[in-house]
């Protein structure tokens, strides 16, 4: 499929949403740039944990390097941030802010944030329920941390920190909360409640965190690489986008596996997401599976292998290279596909598929139209 | 007003309750017309050394009699609550497993604390051990909130849905009813299942207590010597449906949803704003299409805490002027059952509308004078009402507001 004198914005029906910029905090560091030369690479993040993390299940994490709370944001009111927050707020400097922290990017009142996770900052909350158990009386509990602990704080701080005044919400679905979160923005818009949106998730690690997903792993399994990270998008329609366009969001399925038949699922909501796109299969440039270390994740992998043509399925690395990123992992994937793009002329105007399973049942797919346009 | 040409409407056709006043919506209505209080002594944890040991639980639930599919230890009890409702709510609707299967549908479920409760009993096992390996692998699996929404579309059989949990905390029922309303409105799908859960647990009661916002007494909303809340359980499930869908199938129509707004204050994690509050209730009466003098009452956020109450009634003053409609709050009678809260008020707006009377605030003693609202203090009142709107706002400054009326033709 050659798009090379078609421009491919010109084939979108007004109000398609589409990605006109994008931001990344992951275990490759911080920043787009080092998010897509580390996707491009094929490099692994994996290290070994550092002591300060506490006692955990496993000797490797894939952790953002140097993601030191105080250090990236400053002291003003981080002493008891939470990490998922920290990463979300940095990860939105990206999107809006140039190098020297000047807004690039405009905002009105209709700017809306909707952010996926799994479960909130998990350490957060276990520390606030320890120190409830162990502390003098049970409500002997740290009041400055409280903030932090509500679910939908990061998308709320976010909007702070920007004075972004529209509709800000939170959803979770772990690995396809990503994709709810693309749904969700693309829905709003269209209902014309936003006129743009930082849309994205976000993980953090933590030992909190690696303990559950360790006693939660089925028997026998490994306990799981765990990463983090926050992956954001600027989502426009791409009839009054304001900056050339990245991406085109040509359709977002979902779809629950209720049968304990998760390969089915994937199958059925990825040719649900390109029949809704209008691309074939074949026509693949790229696809993307979450990738995630479970049962479910290799029947996503063997549904993709028998839907799209085996080039499509190499072009963008594993993302196990980024270990279980967990409510982060499609926004990272959706960010590899572009980092990948950016560096490959042949691209432009080819479609991508993005995949997403998650141990609650919840399964999406996503397929994108790369619009060639360089960052 | 914004409304696009020919925009599709939206009914509601099921209701499913679970709440500490009534299961079902014979007994909630039955709760809310006589002011009934599901206060309670708290079963779920121990309350030694919090020097009180009162919430809104629910009481005697059956899971069993709702949940037939899949494992009741495949969720907690924010999840039981969930399923329970949304169980409740198809059945009300006169849908059938059948008639719903492949079917296109959402699925939105709102929370705050999702399954906190299951995450208090983990740590309890790893303090009980020295070790966390101690941890019960049935609980660690069922702790995220995305479960909430997707255990529905298992139990139901509805594999073709989208299931999101709305985690914007103590205003996520709106959100989620406000989503379901955007999904039929897109004629993407023609049927959604929306609205919220929670559980009472030791981090909400430790929360609140240590914020000094929970109530030694009982709530009292816009009551001069309100003291605060109590924690809250329970879940609302709406069925909501396309217009076309509903008649072509002859269903009963219990209200129209008339539209919602969304407002984020931008300004501080926990404290309430006057502004965004306004702003939210401006978004959702234009939404809607209706005017101001059309609203017959406002189900209010409504909690009883001293800060709430106060920006609530100042935002509903800034929008309405001195006269604003009669303002309620069920949560005099609910405590404040967070994610559940406002699908539990929607819910009380539409039996409202359905069986015209307006429901009271419970406990009222003396309106303090910073909230001029006609509380409807202590009884309900029987009144035409046509046209309602349900408040709600979250900690991270999340309003969300929604209009609900009678079905006309």
């Amino acid at each position: 499929m050659s798009t090379a004198t078609a421009s491919p914005e010109a084939t979108l029906p007004p109000g398609t949403p589409v990605i006109t910029g994008w931001s990344a905090v992951s275990p490759y560091g911080i920043g787009r740039e080092r998010f897509a030369a580390g996707v491009r690479s094929g490099a692994k993040t994996a290290v070994k944990a550092d002591a300060s993390l506490g006692s955990l299940p496993t000797s490797d994490v894939c952790v953002v390097p140097g993601f030191d709370i105080q250090e990236v944001l400053g002291k003003r009111g981080t002493a008891k941030m939470d990490r998922l927050t920290a990463l979300a707020l940095v990860a939105s400097d990206g999107l809006l802010l140039d190098g020297d922290g000047n807004r690039v990017v405009e905002t009105d009142d209709l700017t809306g944030v909707v952010l996926g996770i799994t479960m909130g900052s998990l350490e957060n909350v276990t520390d606030f329920l320890r120190q409830s158990y162990t502390n003098e009386r049970p409500f002997y509990v740290d009041a400055g941390r409280i903030p932090f602990g509500s679910l939908n704080h990061a998308a709320g701080a976010t909007a702070i920190r920007h004075g972004l005044k529209g509709p800000n919400t939170t959803v979770a679905g772990g690995r396809v909360s990503g994709l709810l979160a693309l749904n969700y923005a693309r829905r709003l818009m269209h209902q014309g409640r936003a006129t743009k949106y930082l849309v994205g998730s976000a993980e953090e690690f933590s030992a909190a965190h690696a303990w559950f997903e360790h006693t939660a792993a089925a028997p026998g399994d490994p306990a799981p690489l765990l990463g983090e990270g926050c992956g954001l998008f600027l989502l426009e329609p791409a009839d009054t986008a304001e900056r050339p366009a990245l991406a085109a969001v040509l359709s977002v399925e979902t779809r629950v596996d209720i049968d304990d038949d998760p390969r089915a699922a994937v199958t059925a909501c990825a040719r649900r997401a390109l029949d809704r796109a209008g691309v074939h299969a074949a026509d693949l440039w790229a696809a993307v599976p979450c990738a995630a270390p479970t049962a479910a994740g290799h029947a996503e992998h063997e549904a993709l292998s028998a839907l799209a043509p085996a080039d499509a399925l190499s072009r963008v690395p594993s993302m196990e290279l980024l270990g279980d990123t967990s409510a982060a992992s499609a926004s990272f994937q959706i960010g590899a596909v572009l980092a990948v793009a950016e560096a490959d002329p042949g691209a432009a105007g080819r479609t991508a598929l993005v995949t997403a399973v998650d141990r609650d049942g919840a399964v999406a797919a996503a397929v994108l139209r790369l619009m060639g346009e360089q960052r | 007003m914004s409304t696009a040409p020919a925009r599709r409407r939206v009914v509601l056709t099921g209701f499913g309750v679970i709440s500490s006043i009534g299961t079902g919506v014979e007994e909630y209505t039955a709760g809310l017309r006589a002011g009934r209080s599901g206060a309670r002594p708290i079963t779920r944890f121990d309350t030694e050394g919090f020097g009180q040991d009162v919430a809104c639980e629910v009481p005697d639930f059956e899971p069993g009699r709702w949940i037939r599919n899949v494992p009741l230890d495949d969720m907690g009890r924010a999840g039981q609550y969930a399923v329970a409702a949304a169980r409740m709510a198809v059945e009300d609707a006169g849908l059938t497993e059948a008639d719903l299967g492949e079917r296109p549908a959402v699925v939105t479920v709102g929370t705050t604390d999702g399954e906190s409760h299951d995450i208090a009993l983990l740590l309890e096992q790893e303090l009980a051990a020295g070790d966390p390996e101690a941890m019960d692998p049935v609980l660690s699996r069922r702790i995220n909130a995305g479960r909430l929404s997707t255990v529905i579309a298992r139990e139901l059989r509805m594999p073709n849905v989208e299931a999101t949990t709305v985690t914007t905390a103590c205003a996520a029922g709106n959100y989620s009813i406000g989503y379901g309303l955007d999904a039929i409105r897109s004629g993407e799908v023609d049927l959604a299942l929306c609205g919220g859960a929670d559980a009472v647990c030791r981090k909400a009661f430790a929360l609140f207590k240590r914020f000094g916002a929970l109530t030694p007494d009982v709530v009292r909303p816009f009551d001069k010597d309100r003291q605060g809340i109590l924690t809250g359980e329970g879940a609302g499930i709406l069925v909501l449906e396309s217009l076309e869908s509903a008649l072509a199938r002859g269903a009963r129509i219990h209200a129209e949803v008339l539209g919602y707004g969304l407002s984020c204050d931008a300004a501080h994690p926990t404290a309430p704003n006057r502004d965004g509050i306004a702003r939210g209730i401006r978004l959702a009466l234009d939404d809607a299409g209706v005017k101001r003098e059309e609203i017959d009452f406002i189900s209010a956020h409504g909690t009883g805490t001293k800060a709430n109450d106060k920006t609530e009634s100042a935002a509903i003053v800034d929008v309405y002027g001195d006269s604003p409609p009669r303002t309620v709050a069920v949560k005099s009678m609910l405590g404040h059952s967070m994610g559940a809260a406002s699908a539990l008020g929607a819910i009380a707006c539409g039996i409202a509308i359905e069986e015209g009377f307006i429901p009271p605030t419970i406990n009222h003693r003396e309106t303090d004078p910073d909230c001029p609202l006609d509380v409807v203090p202590n009884r309900a009142v029987e009144a035409d009402v046509r046209i309602a709107q349900n408040n709600s706002s979250a900690f991270a400054g999340n309003n969300a507001v929604l209009i609900l009326g009678t079905y006309g033709e």
